[in-house]
């Protein structure tokens, strides 16, 4: 689970690291008010959306004036932010943090993740801070670290790092604590990244968080009751807000067929071939290895809910899933559409054919196939027909 | 002859006695899986389906001699189911349970480290040996027994590999599922390696998907270490870049954990990659000149 700048900077706060001063604007009524109170000669206006990729996209401004400041929120709040990383759509702009101006002297990234080679925490840290950490030529000059679960961040291990950085020894205290604090926060947090870029040196000598993302587990949210409060639902599509709360795994794509499948493999898989079929698909959508009536009239309500979707391939490997079971969620789901999109059915597993007769009786609309790649070729065929 | 399972593998049930515990144990048995005991903590004494309930998993072990768990508990008691089978060192500990936190997992690969227990996942489908033993919840029809051996990142995508060996007539020695989690307790290699030194395995199946570089890894020990050919196929070849497909493993960061990168570099191997997953079965039957 994402959660926005703001809120990730709050969370630093109660780790004892240091942020700049800032407010928070929701409503354009506060805009005048907050910049006023800015005392440096420069405001950041930063957009608060769940995506990176901001200062390229105009979504951070500095502002050297109140005219400017003022121009540069009203423009942002209440817009969609479109950066590399939001899709076309973008992503809407519903607060705005202005934070007071810092003079920087110099910029690091910082960051700690999972590591799944080496199944531990791994701490990230570069000199090269900034916009341009992504990029290739910077790659090199990340130092990784991970860290024994066991031994945890340790003052030997965050020395290890001032040296590495080639710290003066006047800064090792600072980047000691902000390490460990850090690492407390990932752990305490069941956080999956934390990652402050830049993490700066100001020219008064004061270590201060620029930026901060925070990603967490959301298996692990049944204990941080206070970190489900920080969710926003406006930054996800309907689509996705559907599928979350129908407990369903839903990607949406550029595409134009809904597929819906049980199991992530098969789902991917499934793409893949209607990609290969000359089609494009309009999601991912997994509806659980062991589909059920209600997860797959659940899952196909969404994707009769987008109007993007020119035709539907539902492939269910059942197994040891009963195909009637499956019939049914289908049919409990178009009964209530009066959508009248081309279906191609793939069913495999106890009681196929019992599963295929009701179908057929309840519609005449659906085409039946004994396997996933002639399915991709039916269903891009079906639509290219109604063209 | 097949890997880690067999008809002897004496088999525990840790959540046997809630309904997806018993939905599970009752295909299990009726697949002709020897389970020897179940284990739910305050129901010890208590009988479901004929295998005795025990309290705790080393109880369970001292009475009836298992020497494979299954874990069918919910997310939030899997670290501790894990575990206690951990520290009662079942060899073999199989993890169906999806869900489970990342940084319990952490915690459970770090204690692992040095100990003679073998977990695999956890969220996978677990594992057979066609006509012996089952252990996990894939549907038994769809395997005969024979000489491919499939280890795969995947649950209905594997039930799918494993029908299409079988139409081709090529049965299978064991076939695996390593999960779809990013940490999990048994990887591609030390399958792969388990395959190499069984002799009834003839060919490698092996099906991958998007995210880390565990393919590639594998593709690499292949090369280096095994007499047997290998087949491939790596799922979300459309994945697009940052969103998890499902599996919390699935993601594509920063460019790297393509499939186009893993493909490449398990066909540099000497692997042989398929587009299809219906190609699978007749290229197999070619290779075993079936």
């Amino acid at each position: 689970m994402l959660i926005h700048e703001y809120q990730a900077k709050q969370k630093l706060q109660e780790y004892n690291i240091p942020v700049p001063k800032s407010h928070l604007i929701t409503r354009d009524e506060e805009i005048i008010h907050v910049l006023r109170k800015i005392e440096t000669p420069v405001a950041v206006i930063k957009a608060q959306v769940h995506a990176g990729g901001r200062g390229k996209a105009g979504g951070v401004v500095v502002a050297e004036s109140l005219l400017d400041g003022i121009t540069a929120a009203r423009r942002l709040l209440g817009s969609k932010l479109v950066t590399n990383q939001t899709g076309v759509e973008g992503k809407p702009i519903n607060a705005v943090l202005v934070e007071e101006g810092v003079n920087i002297d110099q910029e690091f990234y910082l960051a700690f993740t999972i590591n799944r080679s080496s199944q531990c925490i791994s701490l990230l840290v570069s000199t090269a801070g900034g916009m341009n950490i992504e990029s290739k030529e910077h790659a090199s000059s990340i130092h990784q670290y991970d860290v024994d679960p066991q031994i945890g961040m340790r003052d030997f291990v965050a020395i290890r790092v001032c040296q590495d950085l080639m710290l003066p020894r006047q800064d090792w205290p600072a980047w000691i604590s902000t390490l460990q604090n850090l690492y407390r926060c990932f752990t305490e947090n069941d956080a999956l990244l934390i990652e402050i870029n830049p993490f700066i040196r100001s020219k008064e000598g004061k270590w201060i968080a620029l930026d901060a993302k925070m990603d967490f587990d959301d298996n692990a949210l049944f204990r941080h009751e206070d970190l489900i409060m920080l969710a926003d639902d406006r930054q996800q599509t309907e689509s996705e807000l559907l599928a979350a709360h129908y407990d369903l795994s839903y990607v949406s794509l550029d595409g134009t067929i809904g597929c819906l499948v049980n199991g992530a493999g098969l789902a991917m898989a499934t793409m893949d071939a209607i990609k290969e079929a000359g089609g494009e698909p309009a999601n991912f959508l997994d509806v659980g290895g062991s589909a059920t009536t209600i997860s797959v009239a659940n899952g196909l309500d969404i994707l009769y809910h987008d109007s993007r979707v020119e035709g539907v391939f539902i492939n269910v490997f059942g197994g040891i899933v009963r195909c009637d079971i499956v019939a049914e969620g289908i049919i409990r789901a178009l009964q209530k559409q009066n959508k009248d999109l081309p279906i191609v059915i793939r069913l495999e597993g106890n009681m196929k054919e019992e599963a295929i007769e009701a179908l057929k009786a309840f519609s005449s609309n659906m085409d039946f196939v004994d396997d996933l790649d002639s399915g991709a070729m039916l269903i891009v065929q079906r639509i290219n027909e109604r063209k | 002859m097949s890997i880690w399972i067999d008809k002897n593998s004496r088999i525990l049930v840790q959540g046997m006695t809630g309904k997806y515990g018993q939905y599970h144990t009752r295909m299990m048995l009726e697949y002709g899986s020897n389970i020897v005991a179940g284990v739910t903590p305050g129901k010890g004494g208590e009988e479901v389906l004929g295998v005795p309930v025990f309290d705790r998993v080393e109880e369970a072990i001292a009475q009836t001699g298992a020497n494979v768990s299954i874990i069918l508990v919910p997310a939030r008691f899997a670290e501790s189911a894990i575990f206690e089978s951990a520290l009662a060192e079942v060899p073999l500990v199989v993890c169906i349970t999806e869900h489970i936190p990342i940084q319990d997992m952490l915690r459970i690969m770090a204690y692992l480290k040095d100990r003679p227990v073998r977990l695999l996942g956890p969220n996978c489908p677990g594992l057979i040996t066609p006509g012996e033993c089952k252990v996990g919840i894939m549907p038994g029809p769809v395997h005969i027994p024979g000489p491919v051996g499939v280890v795969s990142r995947s649950g209905t995508l594997t039930y799918e590999v494993a029908k299409s060996l079988t139409n081709a007539n090529c049965g299978q020695s064991t076939v695996v599922g390593i999960g779809g989690d990013p940490i999990h307790g048994t990887n591609f290699i030390d399958v792969l390696s388990a395959f190499e030194e069984d002799p009834e395995t003839k060919l490698i199946v092996m099906l991958g998907e998007i995210g880390g570089d565990d393919e590639e890894k594998a593709g690499e020990w292949l090369k280096a270490n095994s007499s047997k050919p290998a087949i491939a196929f790596i799922a979300g070849q459309t994945a697009p870049t940052g969103k998890r497909m499902g599996h919390a493993g699935a993601v594509i960061r920063g460019g790297k954990g393509t499939a186009a990168s893993k493909i490449e570099s398990l066909r540099d191997n000497g692997v042989q990659v398929v587009r299809k997953i219906a190609d699978i079965g007749p290229l197999a039957a070619k290779i075993l000149g079936k």
